[in-house]
């Protein structure tokens, strides 16, 4: 359980909106309860953020998660915000998550019951994530976006193929880590090596 | 060209002075606007700022009927060939106006899909720089055109892709 | 059929179908979009959208620059109404940083986030009039965009891309002068929507063409992950500002319009309405705006005012720690989902820190790209000109789509 500084913070403006948010997170523990009882061991870590609460899975166990959050009656996260991808190369990770450099966010919401939730898939490089297209068909390009430009590849996608880049962009997947930060590597100029060295990175 | 190489001097720059003083009074732009910059693009052509005073009224998005094009707003390299083929379709005489920081040198965009600055690929006549310039930048561009062409010569030809070709 | 047959009976030729080009270069000035269709006659068979013409590693730049140096970044993706991505990305860096705003700025940010939105809907239904032949009403339009700009001139100095708020507060305070502008402008704003309402609502040409053209049925909608004013046009009342308030949406009296069949007139009338209700929200604002402080009191997010910077050895090293690099505001290490109601849908940004004063990775989940990615559903068994009704309606923003 890893718990950033649950508190209420910009929030606590409007007393109304505090109210909805208690309830907002209500649900999403209620959520977690259920999916600890059907999953137990799948989870690897559940994480609070500002009162939000993602849990990390490996990809056997996506379909069935997001089956349980959508169809559950108590829950009903039948809205589908975002799918982040992100490339963990030089972020310090946690243990239970073990040797992996690709995560896939799913946020959810429920139009219902207002509520909130995310769910993170871990992999390492080159094992496919199912594709949920048939869930929700905004998972279309949003897939196709993650990998082509961080090159996760989507099993079960119908149509994987670039939606950014283009044929011969030079170079692959440009939003990994270690691709050059800014241009294709032409415009490293020494003023960022300073900023490295004062973040303590080679 | 034709008959004005063969006319004598006199004629040819009265002919010139008509030739400039017509063209420069209706340039229609060719609006290649991609973002920010066209929609000060758009405020600049409707009713507060009236571009249609200097004689830029009819906004073709066609480049076969216009004079004049405005490169406003970033240029990926994705759309590098989607803009040279627009530039290739526009009749001579041709004139391009590049605005915007990121038209002229790829802006606040130092990444690896921008295109840092269309001057890289077509001849540019006047730069407009800001983020994004005001409408009164752009009028002051394009009376910057309007005074280029009144200095153009009419027996020479205009030789805008030298830099181009020998480059 | 018949007649195909024959015609390949005797001349040896087939018939196929065309394949036509609408776009990148587009008199429709939606930004660079590009459909392929096959067209059979005049009717579309399939169709093929490619995006990307404007793809300019927005996210990739959030990796080198600050949390408030994304600010300015952040606006030029949705450029018909910048101070919507601009605020979003505040609210989503005070989200991870747990900063409390004063509730001067909260109403400010209310205040320019409506007449942002009026702004942007202003474009939006002129840019599909246009589209359709009904120019008069953009340039009726332009007029009260214009006013808008002003204020927001007034406020931060730019027309456009105004880069207006900070993490924890505002770039300026907005002074007497703006806030009677803006009340003046919400009071006009019905008015106006009248007469202008007036040359389309009951035209019959208007009707014809965007009377059940692109209808989406709701589930259809929430199935590809529409939002805004598109999803609340289809008949599910999802907004942001109700369903997960933020800033003091609570505290003010607006409705939301819903429409019944989702096609193109319903999507124009939903965003005529809002304008309205935006009108009303920039009102009560207005009215309840108090004097007080528009930074946060901690200090370590806004820069120390000019006049004590140069006097006082602490304001400038609280300056320089917040300007130089590796040295600025460090939040905890965390990621975040944080979303708002932007004129176009839903706009969230997802937000990984690594506990460095620079984010891990952005995410910006965008409308558009969920409104365009359902664009062969809806124009496939239609006809050209049904195209460009349709992909008006859908107020797709080339900037934030591509990112």
């Amino acid at each position: 359980m890893d718990d950033v500084s649950r508190g209420v913070n910009y929030y606590k403006l409007s007393a109304a909106t505090r109210e909805q948010r208690e309830g907002d997170i209500a649900i999403q523990k209620r959520a977690l309860e259920l999916l600890r009882e059907r999953f137990g061991e799948a989870i690897l870590t559940v994480q609070t953020v500002r009162d939000d609460i993602t849990v990390t899975i490996r990809p056997d166990t996506l379909k069935e998660m997001l089956a349980l959050l959508r169809d559950s009656d108590e829950l009903k996260y039948n809205f589908l915000s975002s799918i982040t991808g992100i490339d963990y190369m030089r972020y310090d990770i946690p243990e239970e998550w073990g040797e992996i450099r690709f995560g896939v966010v799913y946020n959810l919401f429920s139009l219902e019951k207002h509520a909130n939730f995310a769910v993170r898939v871990v992999i390492p490089e080159g094992e496919p994530v199912p594709s949920i297209y048939d869930m929700w068909r905004t998972a279309d390009w949003q897939e196709r976006e993650a990998y082509d430009l961080l090159g996760i590849e989507f099993a079960g996608h119908p149509d994987l193929r670039q939606l950014f880049l283009y044929d011969d962009f030079e170079g692959e997947h440009p939003q990994r880590k270690d691709y050059p930060l800014k241009g294709k590597g032409e415009r490293d100029r020494s003023w960022l090596k300073i900023q490295k060295a004062a973040r303590g990175e080679s | 060209m034709g008959i004005e190489a063969h006319l004598g001097n006199f004629f040819t720059t009265k002919l010139g002075y008509l030739v400039n003083w017509a063209r420069k009074n209706s340039l229609w732009p060719m609006p290649f606007g991609t973002a920010c910059c066209g929609i000060e693009f758009s405020a600049v052509l409707s009713n507060r700022y009236d571009l249609a005073r200097f004689g830029a009224e009819a906004m073709r998005f066609t480049p076969r009927q216009s004079d004049l094009m405005f490169v406003s707003g970033r240029v990926p390299n994705k759309l590098v060939p989607v803009l040279l083929k627009t530039y290739e379709m526009m009749p001579e005489p041709k004139w391009v106006l590049s605005q915007g920081a990121c038209a002229c040198s790829g802006g606040i965009f130092d990444t690896y899909s921008v295109c840092q600055g269309v001057d890289h690929f077509l001849p540019v006549d006047v730069y407009v720089p800001g983020c994004p310039p005001r409408p009164e930048d752009l009028i002051k561009a394009l009376l910057m055109i309007q005074d280029l062409i009144k200095t153009e010569r009419l027996d020479k030809e205009r030789d805008r892709e030298a830099k181009f070709r020998n480059g | 059929m018949a007649t195909e047959e024959k015609i390949a009976e005797d001349t040896g030729h087939r018939i196929e179908n065309m394949w036509l080009n609408f776009g990148p270069q587009h008199p429709s000035a939606h930004g660079t979009l590009h459909l392929i269709i096959e067209v059979d006659g005049e009717r579309i068979v399939s169709s093929i959208p490619h995006i990307g013409y404007l793809h300019c590693g927005f996210e990739k730049l959030g990796e080198h620059r600050s949390y408030n140096q994304f600010t300015a970044i952040a606006d030029r993706m949705n450029y018909l109404s910048p101070m919507c991505n601009d605020i979003g990305w505040s609210l989503a860096s005070e989200k991870l940083f747990d900063v409390e705003i004063t509730e001067r700025c909260a109403l400010i940010r209310m205040i320019v986030m409506e007449l942002s939105r009026i702004a942007d809907h202003m474009f939006a239904t002129g840019m599909q009039a246009v589209d359709i032949g009904a120019f008069t009403w953009f340039l009726y339009g332009w007029r009260h965009r214009e006013e808008i700009y002003d204020i927001l001139e007034r406020c931060c100095g730019q027309r456009l891309t105004t880069s207006y708020s900070r993490i924890g507060g505002l770039m300026r305070d907005m002074d007497d002068t703006a806030v009677e502008m803006a009340l003046d402008t919400a009071r006009r704003l019905p008015k106006t929507l009248d007469d202008m309402e007036g040359l389309l609502k009951r035209n019959r040409i208007w009707i014809d063409r965007t009377c059940d053209v692109g209808s989406f049925t709701t589930e259809q909608a929430l199935n590809w992950g529409y939002t805004g004013p598109c999803l609340r046009a289809a008949g599910v009342p999802y907004d942001v500002r109700k369903d997960e308030p933020y800033l003091l949406y609570n505290e003010v009296d607006f409705d939301i319009p819903i429409g019944e069949h989702g096609d193109v007139f319903d999507r124009w009338n939903v965003r005529m309405e809002e304008m309205r209700q935006s009108a009303r929200i920039v009102q009560q604002c207005c009215e309840k705006l108090e004097p007080g402080p528009i930074n946060t009191p901690d200090n370590r997010f806004h820069l120390p005012p000019r006049e004590r910077l140069y006097d006082n050895i602490e304001s400038m090293i609280m300056h320089f720690k917040q300007v130089m690099f590796g040295h600025g505001t460090r939040p905890p290490k965390g990621e975040v989902y944080c979303r708002t109601e932007a004129p176009n849908g839903e706009l969230g940004f997802y937000i990984v820190s690594d506990g460095t004063d620079n984010p891990y990775r952005v995410h910006v989940r965008s409308p558009s790209l969920m409104q365009f990615s359902a664009i062969p559903e809806q124009i496939n068994g239609r006809m050209i000109s049904d195209v460009v009704a349709i992909m008006g309606s859908l107020n797709i923003i080339a900037g934030e789509l591509d990112r």
